[in-house]
C-alpha cells in the first residue's frame, strides 16, 4: 500500500486541528441559531452540547482505535465489505466537500457583511480557497504547526474580548434560568451538536497522529475548550444586549467585540479580532480541503493526493458560490444542518463501529 | 539562487491582502459624520440631518486662542438635512449632495426628533442596527424642539458641536441628572418584557448657554409618553442605581431657612420584587453615602446634627425616587424594569402578569427604603460665626 501522507502529528497537534475545524465557523454563525431558541440559557446549551460533542469524540475514538493505521476511507471496505463501504466513504467524501463549500460561502457571507462590503464575493472566496489550496499542498505537518500558532492568537484574542467586555455586561439578565423548561435548551443545544459532529475527522487524523493513546485526552481538551469558550461568549452576548436582542443579531460575537471600549480610548478591537479569525477560518477551510482530498486519494486508491487539489479547488469555489443564492437561505440551510450532519457524521461511524464489534474485524496495530 | 519558495510567499500574501482593494477609503475622500438627527415630517417621511466635519475648518478654529468674535461652531462643521421615506433613503440624498462618501463609523449621537418620539422611534432602530458603519456605543438624546437648531448649534467650548453635546451628557450623567443611553441600552429597554425606555431631553437654550440635558422623556413602548423633570430624573437614577455624584441642597433640621449643601459620593439600589398572596410589592433599597461640602446655617457640628442630616437627606432622596415612581405610573411606563425584576424572581407568576402588566404597573405597591450616611464635612468644622456687636 502507498503511503499518500508521510507525516506525523504529535496528539496535542491534533486536539489543536479538532479544535481549529470546529471553533471558527462556530464562533460566528452559532450564536443567532442558539440564542433564538435557548433564550438567556444559551450558554448551558452550548455546554449541553459540548456534553454531545465529547460523547461523539468518544465513540470516534473508539473507531478509530481499532483500525489505528488507517482511515475511514480504508477500513469502511473491510468491515462493511466492498460495495456497502465504498457507498459510506462517497457519503463521507461527499459530506466534507459539501461542509467545506458551506465554510467557505460562511467565510464570503461575514466578510461582504461585516468587513469588506464592495468586494464581490467571488473574489474573496477564490482567493480564499486559492490560499488553502497552497496549504493543502504542503502537507498535514505544516497545517499542524500553523493550527498551533494561530490557536494561539485566536484562543487569545478571545479571551481578551471576554475580558474586556465585561464592562458592559449585566449578568443579572442571564436570569431566570430555564424559564420554559429544557426543552429549549436541549432545542438550543442541536445545533452546537451538528458542529461537534465534524469531530468526524477524527476518524481521519489518526493514524497520522504519533502517540495514539494520548489523542484521546487531547481531542477531548480540544472540544472542551470550545465548549467553554463559546458558552462564556454566550453569556457575554446575552448579558450585554439581553436575550431578545442578543437572538435578533447576525453576527453576536463580532457585535460583542464591536462593543468593546477601554475607557474610550482602546475601541474598535473587531479589526484585529477579524484578522485573527480569518487566519482560523482560512484553516478551517485548509483542513476540509486537505481531508476530502486525502479521502479521494484513498477512496480511489491513489498514490499521491497533490494532483486532486486543484479539480477539488475549483468544484469547492463553484459549489460554495452556487450553493446559495443569498444570505436568508444560507441561514436557513444552517438551521438545518443537525439533522443530516448528526446523521450522516456520527450515526454512519457508529454503524460502522458496531458492525466491526459485532464481526470482530479489527485492524494491524502500529 | 532559488526563488521559487519566495515567490510562493509573496503570491500568497498578495492574495491576502488585495481583496480588499475594493473596500478602500481615502481619509480625503470621506466626510466625517459626528451627528445625525432624525425626524419625521408632517406627512410619512423621515427627516434626516447630518452634521459633517469641516476638514479644513477645525484646526483653525482650536489654535486661535481665545476666539474673540470667530464663532467656531457652525464654521467647523456642515449641517445638511432632506427627507426620504425611509431613513436610508434620506441618508442617500444626503450623500448625493455631498462632495465626499458620508463615514458613519465616528458618529458620537444620534438626536431624535420631538413627532418621531411621539410617533414612535423603534422604525428608525432598524437602520442603526443593520448599517453596518453604525456602532452600539452611541448616545441617543431627544430634542426638545427642533433637531436642526440643536445640530446648528454653538458649542461654547469644542470645536465640533456634536462633541460638545456628547461631554455635556456625559458631564450630566456624572452630576446624576440624566442618564446616559446608548443605541445598546435603548434597544435592550426596548426589546425586554416588563421594561419601559427612557431618554435624556436636550434643548438649547434662548439665552444661549449652550447645550441643556438636565431631564428625561419617558416612553410607552417606543413612543414618548411624558417628560421626567430634573428631580424626578434623578429619582429615577436613585431607584436604578445609577446615582454618581451631583449634589443635594437641604434644608438643615432646625433652621429651615438655610441650606446644607451635601455632595453625593457613591450610590447604589437593589429593586426586589415580593408576591404574597398574589399581591405583588416592590421593594428598593436605596444606599448612598455623601459628604457635607456647604452649609449655610449656624450650627455646630455634631454626630447628632450629621444623623439629622442624613435622616433629612434619606427624606429628601425617597421623595425624589417616589416622584419618578408617580410620573411613571401616571404614564403606565415600567421604566425602572419592575416587571423585568418580577421576571426574573417570579418566571412562572411572570407568564399571567405581562398580558396585564399595563394595568397592574400603575397600581404597583412600592417600598423604598433609604440608607444614608454622611461621611465627611470637608476642610472646616464648623461653619463661620459672624462676630456681631
Amino acid at each position: 500500500m502507498t503511503v499518500i501522507e508521510g507525516g506525523k502529528i504529535s496528539a496535542k497537534q491534533a486536539g489543536v486541528l479538532l479544535f481549529i475545524t470546529i471553533i471558527p465557523t462556530a464562533a460566528v454563525f452559532l450564536p443567532s441559531l442558539v440564542v433564538l431558541e435557548a433564550r438567556q440559557d444559551a450558554w448551558l446549551a452550548m455546554l449541553l452540547a459540548t456534553l454531545g460533542g465529547l460523547i461523539f469524540i468518544t465513540l470516534f475514538n473508539q473507531l478509530a482505535k481499532r483500525f489505528p493505521q488507517e482511515t475511514i476511507f480504508q477500513y469502511a471496505t473491510k468491515i462493511l465489505g466492498k460495495p456497502l463501504g465504498k457507498v459510506f466513504g462517497l457519503i463521507f467524501i461527499f459530506m466534507l466537500v459539501q461542509t467545506n463549500a458551506i465554510i467557505i460561502r460562511e467565510f464570503g457571507e461575514f466578510m461582504n457583511t461585516a468587513v469588506l462590503t464592495q468586494t464581490p464575493l467571488i473574489v474573496l472566496i477564490v482567493t480564499i480557497v486559492g490560499m488553502a489550496a497552497y496549504t493543502v499542498g504542503k502537507g498535514l505537518e505544516v497545517i499542524a504547526r500553523m493550527a498551533g500558532i494561530i490557536m494561539f492568537f485566536m484562543v487569545g484574542l478571545a479571551l481578551l474580548a471576554l475580558l474586556l467586555v465585561f464592562n458592559e455586561a449585566h449578568l443579572v439578565r442571564l436570569l431566570p434560568v430555564f424559564e420554559y423548561g429544557l426543552k429549549p435548551v436541549i432545542r438550543g443545544a442541536l445545533g452546537p451538536m451538528a458542529w461537534f459532529s465534524e469531530g468526524f475527522v477524527l476518524t481521519i487524523i489518526y493514524p497520522y497522529v504519533a502517540n495514539q493513546k494520548r489523542l484521546f485526552n487531547s481531542s477531548l481538551t480540544g472540544i472542551g475548550s470550545i465548549g467553554v469558550l463559546l458558552a462564556l461568549g454566550f453569556m457575554a452576548m446575552v448579558s450585554v444586549f439581553g436575550a431578545p436582542e442578543a437572538g435578533r443579531l447576525m453576527f453576536g460575537n463580532f457585535s460583542l467585540v464591536r462593543i468593546i471600549s477601554v475607557q474610550g480610548f482602546l475601541e474598535r478591537l473587531e479589526t484585529i479580532v477579524i484578522m485573527a479569525w480569518v487566519a482560523g477560518i482560512y484553516l478551517k477551510i485548509s483542513l476540509f480541503y486537505y481531508w476530502a482530498v486525502l479521502g479521494t486519494a484513498q477512496y480511489f486508491g491513489l498514490g499521491y493526493y497533490r494532483p486532486l487539489i486543484l479539480p477539488m479547488g475549483v468544484i469547492l469555489a463553484t459549489l460554495s458560490v452556487t450553493m446559495f443564492a443569498n444570505i436568508t437561505e444560507l441561514i436557513e440551510h444552517l438551521t438545518f444542518l443537525p439533522y443530516y450532519f448528526i446523521p450522516l457524521y456520527v450515526v454512519l461511524p457508529l454503524l460502522i463501529l458496531v458492525i466491526s464489534l459485532l464481526s470482530g474485524k479489527k485492524g494491524a496495530d502500529l | 539562487m532559488n526563488l521559487k519558495p519566495i515567490m510562493g510567499v509573496l503570491i500568497v500574501l498578495m492574495l491576502f491582502l488585495v481583496g480588499g482593494c475594493w473596500d478602500r477609503k481615502e481619509i480625503d475622500d470621506v466626510a466625517i459624520m459626528v451627528a445625525i438627527g432624525v425626524d419625521k415630517d408632517t406627512g410619512k417621511k423621515f427627516k434626516v440631518f447630518t452634521q459633517v466635519i469641516r476638514p479644513g475648518k477645525v484646526g483653525q478654529a482650536g489654535s486661535e486662542g481665545s476666539r474673540g468674535k470667530k464663532e467656531s461652531g457652525p464654521e467647523s462643521v456642515w449641517v445638511a438635512g432632506t427627507t426620504g421615506v425611509t431613513l436610508s433613503d434620506a441618508y442617500r440624498r444626503l450623500s448625493v449632495q455631498s462632495s465626499r462618501f458620508f463615514f458613519a463609523a465616528d458618529n458620537q449621537v444620534i438626536i431624535f426628533g420631538p413627532t418621531l418620539a411621539a410617533e414612535g422611534i423603534a422604525p428608525t432602530m432598524d437602520f442603526f442596527t443593520r448599517e453596518y458603519q453604525q456602532r452600539r456605543r452611541v448616545l441617543i438624546l431627544i430634542a426638545q424642539d427642533e433637531v436642526k437648531d440643536i445640530l446648528k448649534g454653538n458649542p461654547n467650548q469644542e470645536n465640533i458641536p456634536a462633541l460638545e453635546i456628547r461631554e455635556v451628557a456625559m458631564r450630566a450623567y456624572d452630576f446624576s441628572r440624566v442618564d446616559l443611553v446608548k443605541i445598546n441600552d435603548l434597544l435592550y429597554m426596548l426589546s425586554t418584557e416588563g421594561r419601559d425606555p427612557v431618554v435624556p431631553i436636550i434643548e438649547l437654550r434662548k439665552d444661549q448657554q449652550g447645550f441643556f440635558i438636565q431631564s428625561m422623556g419617558i416612553f410607552k413602548g417606543d413612543r414618548m409618553a411624558g417628560k421626567l423633570t430634573q428631580a424626578e430624573s434623578r429619582g429615577y437614577l436613585w431607584i436604578t442605581g445609577k446615582a454618581q455624584r451631583g449634589s443635594l441642597a437641604i434644608k438643615t433640621p432646625g433652621d429651615e431657612r438655610n441650606f446644607v449643601t451635601l455632595s453625593i459620593t457613591r450610590a447604589k439600589s437593589k429593586i426586589e420584587p415580593l408576591i404574597k398572596e398574589g399581591e405583588i410589592f416592590i421593594n428598593i433599597t436605596i444606599d448612598e453615602e455623601a459628604e457635607l461640602v456647604e452649609d449655610l446655617s449656624a450650627n455646630k457640628l455634631s454626630p447628632q446634627r450629621f444623623k439629622l442630616l442624613e435622616q433629612r437627606q434619606a427624606l429628601v432622596i425617597k421623595n425624589e425616587a417616589l416622584a419618578a415612581i408617580r410620573k411613571a405610573q401616571k404614564v403606565k411606563a415600567d421604566i425602572f424594569g419592575f416587571g423585568e425584576a418580577v421576571h426574573r424572581s417570579y418566571p412562572k407568576e411572570w407568564r399571567k402578569l405581562k398580558e396585564n402588566w399595563n394595568d397592574i404597573f400603575p397600581n404597583l405597591k412600592v417600598n423604598i427604603k433609604v440608607i444614608t450616611k454622611l461621611r465627611r464635612s470637608g476642610l472646616t468644622y464648623d461653619p463661620l460665626k459672624v462676630n456681631k456687636y
